[in-house]
């Protein structure tokens, strides 16, 4: 903490040397052709709020040396500047990911179809996708409170510093997944998140959730610290939002969902039998939420569909959704599953009530799926289909969830037409899947083009 | 060997997907101005690789992937990538192709194209029953930098009808099965190749070491 005006100023250099690097940076991003543009609106909004911040630092510290005799207002010069620090950290922390997700590396057909399906969402601004490459094995939806706070509070202090950008969304997803189709379908979750939030689903469930815990705990919560009150408040509210965000997913683009999470369930060890009916702190277990996925399918008639698939997936879901649910447990407060299974049954009509205008593909699965298994089982992209003789192209949601069910159900019947491949080789099998999710690209950004006709 | 007309090509596109004789070219863009009555235009995609200075001394083409050699580059739609005077990339077409069992095809650089010294082709030959976008090996052979955007037309196509009727039913090749984007090269170790036309391996002279 500096006491000095000298110490004031070299802590301001070094805070300058800090954002002019910050700023170059996002100004080199933004120069770039490789980033969609909600990306490149956040790395302009950085390049401002830099500028601003830089011009901002020489006239501060005079001004703060104005009261170097005073100590008390000293000190609140100096917090201004540590306000300035801490959301320079904290814009230090996106802003790199954020480059590191290019156009190479972001599944960009995947992200537009978010966005407008996304569109369709009543009470939400359009929202504008930022993706980031995180290197955890998993996919996030950074909340954006803390970014608008902070962002609130430089504009209080530096002065013309500009406005966050409204409607960007910040997901993370795994650096080595850019490229992938399949697993990348859990972005549609992580957005979930975001609506849970603008659209104050807890502040719709929490009453349920208070009287749930009373019931359960009858007597024993009124003698619990606040803290421990708030925890088990806290945790139930995040297994709500989970689910929430699980069947929000499934709205918006069917099975394609599910079957992504198995596969990244699968891929970080979490599918294992010992494992699927404990709930996490931030999750309901494994079983439930396939449970619920599996109803939703169901509701929506896409489990007509899938149900004809042999594969181990489609009995996967089956198996997870059918584990009894006195299985079903949360070690550090097991009563904490019964509060939970009294209120799920509120988040579905909840989902449908925020996806009433989304169109969850069904349809135009049912009318394009076959002429896309046909494209694939011929080495084809899927972007025109002749039907009737008629040309035709694929929405990219048909296309998504063809994709899944050819790969689960189908990939032999490839196989066996390429010389010199075999199902039974793991090498053959992973470059024909990665040739698969290429074409399923490909075909949705043809989509684009098409349509733009 | 005939040049198949542009009734003949629509006719083979109308064909269901399975059938050998089918021919796919998407997405097709403007199509009434892109078939002429006895080729098609073909466009430039939006990915690129770019040749770079590699760490190793040279490049052989073994069985080593080459992927060293290049940066991929994406260029989107309405952005573009600027070829230095005498530059080489490996680009590739926007349109996916499912060539019929019996037509090959040539594909040629477009004319106009041409004239501002862009050469799209060296290996232009594409045989029977190829699925896949279609790698271009763009050069500018002229003295100044040359733009390049990823949507515009680049080549021409012409079908070739192959003589006689080819044997249906054969496997698909695995190399260079269904690329949307160019890749890189695929080669055998050169002792393979010259051992399949009965060259001892003692006789061949090894690369020198790598640094």
């Amino acid at each position: 903490m500096q006491k000095t005006v000298e110490g004031l100023r070299h802590d301001a250099a070094a805070l300058r040397t800090f954002i002019e690097y910050l700023r170059d940076f996002c100004e080199e991003q933004e120069k770039s052709q490789a980033y969609g543009p909600a990306s490149r609106q956040f790395f302009e909004y950085v390049r401002l709020l830099g500028d601003v911040t830089l011009a901002y630092l020489q006239p501060f510290v005079e001004e703060a040396s104005n009261y170097s005799t005073n100590a008390l207002l000293f000190a609140v010069q100096r917090q201004k500047l540590v306000a300035i620090k801490k959301c320079w950290s904290v814009l230090h922390e996106y802003i790199k990911p954020a480059a590191d997700a290019h156009s190479l590396t972001v599944p960009t057909p995947l992200v537009d179809l978010l966005e407008n399906q996304a569109k369709r969402i009543h009470g939400i601004p359009s929202p504008s996708l930022v993706i980031s490459a995180t290197n955890k094995v998993n996919y996030f939806q950074h909340p954006l409170g803390n970014l608008q706070e902070l962002a609130k509070n430089l504009k209080k202090t530096v002065p013309n510093a500009p406005d966050l950008p409204s409607g960007l969304v910040f997901i993370s997803i795994p650096y080595t997944q850019g490229s992938a189709v399949f697993t990348n379908a859990i972005m549609f979750h992580e957005f979930g998140h975001f609506v849970f939030h603008e659209l104050d689903i807890s502040g719709q469930i929490n009453q349920q959730i208070a009287q749930a815990l009373l019931d359960v705990y009858q007597q024993r919560l009124s003698t619990m610290a606040r803290p421990g009150v708030t925890f088990l408040y806290q945790t139930v509210l995040s297994w709500a939002q989970e689910m929430f965000c699980d069947l929000f997913a499934i709205s918006l683009i069917g099975p394609a969902y599910s079957f992504a999470s198995i596969d990244l369930f699968s891929l970080i060890g979490e599918l294992e039998a010992s494992a699927v009916v404990n709930f996490g702190d931030a999750h309901p277990c494994d079983a439930l939420r396939f449970r619920e996925q599996l109803q939703m399918l169901k509701t929506a008639k896409w489990w007509d569909e899938v149900s004809t698939l042999k594969c181990e997936h489609v009995s996967l879901i089956e198996e997870l959704a059918s584990y009894p649910e006195t299985k079903y447990s949360y070690a550090p407060q097991p009563e904490l599953v019964e509060v939970f299974k009294t209120i799920t049954h509120l988040l579905a009509p909840l989902v449908q009530q925020v996806c009433s205008k989304v169109d969850n593909g069904l349809t135009d699965f049912l009318k394009w799926n076959q002429g896309i298994q046909d494209a694939f089982a011929n080495g084809v992209v899927p972007s025109t289909i002749y039907r009737n003789a008629v040309r035709e192209h694929p929405s990219p949601l048909a296309i998504l969830n063809a994709t899944w069910f050819f790969h689960l159900n189908s990939l032999d019947k490839l196989m066996a037409k390429i010389a010199g491949r075999s199902s039974e080789n793991i090498k053959d099998r992973s470059s024909l899947s990665s040739r698969l999710e290429m074409w399923a690209m490909k075909a949705m950004e043809d989509n684009r083009l098409l349509s733009n006709i | 060997m005939a040049v198949l007309t542009k009734s003949a090509l629509w006719d083979r596109m109308k064909l269901d997907v399975s059938d050998e004789s089918g021919l796919v070219i998407t997405p097709l863009l403007q199509p009434d101005e892109a078939l002429d009555t006895d080729a098609i235009d073909l466009r430039l995609g939006t990915h690129f690789l770019v040749p770079r200075i590699s760490f190793q001394p040279y490049f052989c083409p073994d069985d080593r992937p080459g992927k060293d050699v290049y940066t991929r580059v994406h260029i989107p739609l309405g952005k573009y990538l600027v070829i230095p005077a005498h530059q080489t990339v490996l680009g590739a077409t926007l349109e996916y192709l499912k060539m019929p069992y019996d037509v090959s095809g040539q594909i040629l650089t477009k004319s106009s194209v041409a004239r501002a010294f862009i050469v799209i082709e060296t290996a232009p030959w594409i045989h029977p029953s190829y699925r896949g976008c279609l790698t271009l090996e763009i050069a500018n052979v002229s003295n100044t930098p040359v733009l390049l955007y990823p949507g515009r037309a680049i080549g021409q196509l012409v079908f070739f009808r192959v003589e006689p009727e080819p044997e249906k039913g054969l496997p698909l090749k695995s190399t260079y099965l269904g690329p949307i984007y160019p890749e890189a090269p695929s080669f055998k170790k050169p002792q393979d190749d010259l051992a399949a036309i009965g060259i001892r391996k003692t006789w061949i002279i090894d690369p020198p070491h790598e640094v």
